[in-house]
């Protein structure tokens, strides 16, 4: 539950995917959610690494439909960049990685989410908005807050 | 003196502006640029102007170990 304002938060990629699909049980809490935290004047923040994973699932999704077009793609990112802070990789973060991985013995796909970890931690942040909180618990002793979606109300 | 007296949008990574002086004469001067933080025109983002209509079941659900479900390779 956030309980201080103004503060940065990490968006991860689910938050993306399931507020850019109506259609999705969770699209509503993302965006009650979202909201909140903007009336909170929470700052989003993301990095390539987010836009990157958007675009592996979206351009599936789209493919599947057989509706592949880049202009959706295109306009997209747009959004997401206008909307979201994009930070770059701190110089430090490959460093913290390796003391990641070595700390918590991680091997495999985890280390796509440590990455994140990895960044939010060189870069003072210290929440990261997620639907799946099981994915960065490992990290919860580094000090990063996992942030769970709040429930929208029925009529929302 | 010349007074530039324009609203500008910093958002996401398009974080520079610009201002064309062409009918300054050539020479240098001193500029000085003072932002109003203060008076904030709007910040407020539409969250709900973003949305696609595609269909996914419901209980399909995204995390980072599905979307990089080869490894990442």
């Amino acid at each position: 539950m956030v309980t201080m304002a103004g503060k940065e938060i990490f968006i991860d990629t689910n938050v993306l995917i399931y507020l850019n699909n109506t259609q999705h049980p969770f699209h509503k809490d993302v965006l009650h959610t979202l909201t909140l935290m903007q009336d909170e004047a929470h700052r989003f923040i993301i990095n390539d690494q987010i836009i990157k994973e958007f675009l592996v699932v979206k351009s599936n999704l789209l493919n599947l439909e057989n509706r592949f077009d880049t202009s959706v793609l295109e306009a997209d990112v747009d959004f997401i960049t206008e909307s979201f802070i994009v930070l770059q990789n701190p110089a430090t973060i490959l460093k913290r990685l390796i003391a990641l991985i070595s700390k918590y013995h991680l091997k495999g796909k985890v280390i796509h989410d440590a990455f994140i970890a990895a960044f939010c931690l060189e870069s003072g942040i210290n929440q990261i908005l997620t639907v799946n909180v099981k994915d960065f618990a490992v990290f919860y002793d580094e000090g990063i807050e996992i942030v769970a979606l709040t429930k929208a109300k029925e009529n929302e | 003196m010349i007074t530039i007296d324009r609203e500008v949008k910093i958002s996401g990574r398009d974080r520079k502006v610009e201002f064309d002086l062409n009918d300054l004469p050539d020479g240098e001067y001193k500029m000085r640029l003072v932002i109003d933080t203060s008076n904030k025109i709007s910040s407020k983002i539409d969250f709900s102007a973003w949305a696609s209509d595609m269909h996914i079941p419901a209980e399909l659900t995204f995390s980072r170990e599905k979307i990089y479900g080869d490894d990442g390779r």
